[in-house]
């Protein structure tokens, strides 16, 4: 399939994961086409109008070299200069995933497809053919700089070779489609790490027997939180038809209480890296940006804006890492509890098994804990002034180094879900219990994966448990 | 002025202002008297048909021996040893005044909706304790799960609550404390954000920078509401100033990125306002009471996590990661002001033919916020659940962040009045030496800073002045004064709960 795009509406989360998730090619709307070569006419008229303007990179220098005026002559021979796109230059052995990549030419798109990048059609064309050939390697790391002109060197140094006009150069590799895309791909997995999340700690609340109280249909009319009600309605929907009796006659502990209250938080920061995600991806942050023609300004104007930094992307991936944090302390929690709770076997072992039983599973889910606390610390704009030479560049945009940890967070939180999710399904082979219906295939699945522990020499239990994770991490990649 | 507060409906950010920050009183209103009065009885009913069932605090003894079975002697007994405990936690100092109010405003919300099904007496003896006898709660030593660490000193003082024959669900065991205090902290915060803007609009004029980083056409091509109005609000304090005589080129980056760190903080401020709001329509005690009236089936007592409100903290962090980013940008501001090869002012804002060692500069201030702005990234880390078990019961096991997440942002929030004072001190400095107004809308501002940081016309001790100012900018958000006007709030569309 190519998605055909036409105007800034289709910037959507949906077409991102099209694009990113699913494969799918772009292609530029002949209508698109249009718009874009009657803005770089327009543009080139206004530049003609007056060369002596200042047009940031293509009157004058770029970065420290702003206040550098180019002649008339020099402004062609500047672009041309340019033709290929520099090399990237951060390094390190972690690499974007190739669906981020093609998302980040997606999300490129948007200041090029009503015209705003001042360039000729033929450049949204090259950007969206890059989707066909092998994608360039992105290094997660040292990409930390003003804008987003790093992580960009290595996307736009793969664009097909071909002419270059003025103002050009300059749209390629700036504004902030990178956090666009970050943020996409955090948010389109984040949605589905949560839904992850909601059916492994139902489960849990059927393995310890927890009353039902907790997640009472009253509550749902009650809240005025629409995350609450979200986070509540989804738990519920796993426990339908649970049975009432035969659970614990008393209240479970408050880790399983306060359920409902931290998935709502969890609920309300992935839809908000949504939201972030979606504007992101429409928006038009070049520098400089044109603005097209109004009767005002006939031929339009070129203003010089921060719209390289997106600021609502990073605090927003932060905030779904530290729920993550939580969700993992949870898991951590309730393992613990599942094996040490007195209405359930003791160590959730059968009396015919080894008595261990599963217990070794609440040791290792501290060090997930551990490394998850960790990659939830705050992304703050960096101290460093590197790269701010001569006072230009002086802040750097952080996303990069945000979306770092959330993929360390989503690791964690699938390695801990995995940890509970186990011990749930040991906790009902020991008493012989189902869980609810819409459970079942889900506590197969895990089965499958881990089965019920009754000998641990017989088994290879690190590797069936890593087995778990990795098919976690597919369904979150693969919307399974 | 006294506030009626009759049913969910009036528990509002502006109420809360006016009982808590503003010192009013609150009576319950007959219809809100009435409504008590009946979700007691019908929770009395309830229980004398169902004295088997399980109903913590009710019919089950407390915490770590929930499972244990209590009978109405049983009750009798535990009514007869009063509080548990009288007060367990110290720390540097108290509560605010207006956080302990707040926190009877969040309780009444909570009886006013019913769920707690207290006696009509009780919910009167906690109006009557904002007239006077507010316990001194410690501003320390409070996190648990749930939040019953402050709640003992509530229930000292307001005998009534558990004192009172009868049966109710809950005497307050909910999320009053940190919720009350978050709505102060989204009152304060609201009002930072508005003085903040007032600030850097006076450092983009006095850095001259091109007016062109903050043009209104960025509000469609961005398509950000919070970024809009960011944009709006530093239009609306620049409005009048020269365009011509500005920098020829762009300002430096954290200039032109103003509009969008602006935009994310009043998202943040926003995000807690509307939770604060959401909380208070909505506060959720253990036990809760779910009456016939409410239309959700038989009635029915169910045990809950409603003392522990995660939205509401994680609302807290977001408000103070953005202080740390602001004071960033403020940061780079005053550093940018004093390099005169960047600002194409005066170098170290010295006027022309000095030495900057005659003191008639603010060369040097901009150190300053290096120590504040490393403390702000320590406690703008998030309030995360702790992973270690809060205490000796297996059943409590995991503590509540909200008074972590209240606390760390009122310091994060303090510090940043520090950064912004020496912005504020530089800028109009910058003014000064270059002989140039401030904004016009900006006049009445730069004045009252001018009265508490004078301009510098001879050396003299900065650090006393710029101490001043900084306490002058915390009252202005606290309380009120010069610095920041009703006009002011109402006239920037910043920091709001509903954006469009």
């Amino acid at each position: 399939m190519t998605l055909v795009l036409k105007d800034r509406n289709d910037f959507t989360l949906e077409n991102a994961r099209r694009v990113g998730f699913d494969g799918e090619d772009l292609a530029v709307a002949p209508a698109a086409v249009e718009r874009m070569t009657a803005a770089r006419e327009s543009f080139m008229a206004y530049l003609e109008s007056d060369r002596t303007r200042f047009i940031y990179g293509t009157t004058s220098g770029a970065g420290q070299n702003a206040k550098r005026r180019l002649s008339p002559e020099e402004q062609r021979a500047y672009a041309q200069k340019l033709r290929r796109v520099s090399a990237g230059s951060g390094f390190g052995p972690e690499a974007l995933p190739e669906r981020v990549v093609r998302m980040i030419l997606f999300a490129r798109l948007a200041n090029y497809i009503e015209g705003h990048a001042k360039v000729r059609p033929v450049e949204a064309e090259r950007i969206a053919a890059m989707l066909t050939r092998p994608l360039p390697r992105v290094p997660l790391s040292g990409q930390v700089g003003a804008g987003e002109i790093l992580p960009l060197f290595h996307v736009m140094r793969a664009l097909p070779d071909g002419d270059v006009e003025e103002a050009e150069p300059m749209a390629r590799v700036n504004g902030s489609p990178v956090s666009a895309a970050l943020g996409a791909d955090a948010a389109i997995t984040a949605r589905r790490r949560f839904a992850l999340a909601t059916k492994v700690f139902a489960l849990a609340v059927e393995a310890y027997g927890a009353p039902l109280a907790a997640y009472d249909a009253a509550l749902l009319a009650y809240t005025r939180n629409p995350h609450e009600k979200t986070a509540l309605a989804a738990l519920r929907r796993w426990l339908e038809g649970a049975p009432e009796a035969g659970r614990l006659s008393h209240q479970a502990p408050v880790s399983w209480r306060i359920l409902p209250s931290v998935l709502a938080a969890t609920e309300e920061a992935v839809s908000d890296l949504e939201v972030a995600a979606e504007r992101s991806l429409a928006s038009v942050t070049d520098n400089p940006v044109y603005i097209l023609p109004t009767q005002e300004a006939p031929l339009g104007r070129v203003i010089s804006t921060g719209g390289y930094h997106n600021a609502q992307v990073t605090p927003a991936i932060d905030t779904v890492n530290a729920r993550f944090a939580d969700l993992v302390t949870l898991a951590d929690r309730q393992t613990m509890k599942l094996h040490e709770a007195e209405h359930l076997p003791e160590n959730l072992a059968k009396p015919s098994g080894d008595p261990w039983g599963t217990t070794l599973l609440s040791f290792i889910q501290v060090g997930y804990g551990e490394e998850a606390r960790h990659a939830a610390r705050r992304t703050f704009l960096p101290p460093s002034e590197g790269g701010g030479i001569g006072g230009q560049n002086d802040v750097a945009s952080p996303t990069m180094f945000a979306y770092q940890k959330h993929l360390k967070a989503g690791f964690c939180l699938e390695a801990a879900l995995a940890l509970l999710a186990v011990s749930a399904s040991q906790a009902l082979w020991a008493r012989d219990l189902a869980p609810a219906p819409p459970l079942k295939d889900f506590l197969d699945r895990v089965r499958q994966a881990v089965p019920p522990l009754e000998q641990r020499d017989a088994r290879e239990l690190g590797e069936e448990l890593q087995t778990l994770q990795e098919r976690f991490a597919a369904e979150v990649v693969g919307g399974d | 002025m006294t506030v009626v507060l009759n049913d969910v409906g009036d528990f509002t950010l502006d109420t809360l202002e006016r009982i808590a920050v503003k010192g009013e009183a609150a009576t319950i209103g007959e219809t809100g008297l009435n409504a008590l009065t009946a979700a007691n009885r019908a929770f009395t009913d309830y229980v004398t048909a169902n004295s088997e069932d399980f109903i913590y605090g009710v019919t089950s003894d407390y915490g770590p021996h929930a499972g244990r079975k209590v009978d109405s002697a049983g009750r009798a007994t535990r009514k007869a040893l009063g509080v548990p405990f009288l007060g367990l936690s110290f720390g540097d100092g108290d509560l605010e005044e207006a956080q302990v109010r707040a926190m009877v405003f969040a309780m009444l919300a909570l009886f006013l909706r019913h769920g707690a099904a207290v006696r009509p007496e009780a919910a009167v003896a906690l109006t009557e304790i904002l007239k006077g006898g507010l316990p001194k709660i410690p501003d320390a030593g409070l996190t648990s799960p749930g939040e019953i660490l402050p709640l003992f000193y509530l229930l000292r003082a307001v005998p009534e609550l558990i004192g009172i024959d009868g049966l109710q669900a809950s005497a307050g065991n909910t999320a009053a404390a940190s919720v009350g205090s978050a709505g102060i902290a989204a009152i304060r915060a609201r009002r930072r954000l508005v003085l903040a803007h007032k600030v850097f609009a006076l450092s983009v004029e006095a850095m001259k920078a091109p007016l062109e980083h903050f043009d209104p056409a960025l509000k469609e091509l961005w398509g950000d509401p919070h970024e809009a109005a960011a944009l709006d609000s530093v239009g609306l304090w620049l409005a009048g100033v020269p365009e011509a005589g500005r920098r020829a080129f762009q300002a430096p980056v954290s200039y032109r990125i103003l509009p969008r760190v602006l935009g994310q903080c009043g998202r943040a401020v926003g995000k807690l306002r509307q939770n604060v709001d959401w909380a208070l329509g909505a506060m959720v005690s253990n036990p809760m009471f779910i009456g016939e009236d409410l239309g959700e089936g038989p009635a029915r007592a169910i045990s809950t996590g409603g003392y522990h409100n995660a939205p509401v903290a994680q609302a807290l962090e977001g408000v103070a990661a953005a202080w740390v980013d602001l004071a960033a940008l403020a940061h780079r501001h005053a550093v940018k002001l004093h390099r005169g090869a960047v600002s194409h002012l005066p170098d170290r804002l010295v006027r022309e033919g000095e030495l900057y060692w005659s003191g008639r500069s603010t060369t040097y201030m901009e150190f300053l916020p290096n120590d504040s702005i490393d403390e702000m990234r320590r406690w703008a880390e998030p309030a995360l659940l702790s992973p270690g078990e809060p205490g000796a019961s297996l059943q409590d096991d995991v503590s509540a962040p909200g008074l972590i997440a209240c606390r760390n942002e009122a310091r994060v929030g303090r510090l940043f009045d520090r950064v912004l004072t020496v912005l504020a001190a530089v800028a109009c400095h910058a003014l000064q030496v270059t002989e140039r107004p401030p904004p016009p809308r900006l006049a009445p501002f730069a004045a009252a800073i001018a009265r508490r940081f004078p301009p510098i016309e001879e050396k003299r001790v900065l650090g006393v002045d710029a101490a001043t100012l900084c306490a002058a900018f915390t009252e202005a958000v606290v309380g009120a004064n010069d610095l920041l006007t009703d006009d002011d709030l109402a006239a920037a569309p910043v920091g709001l709960e509903a954006m469009p």
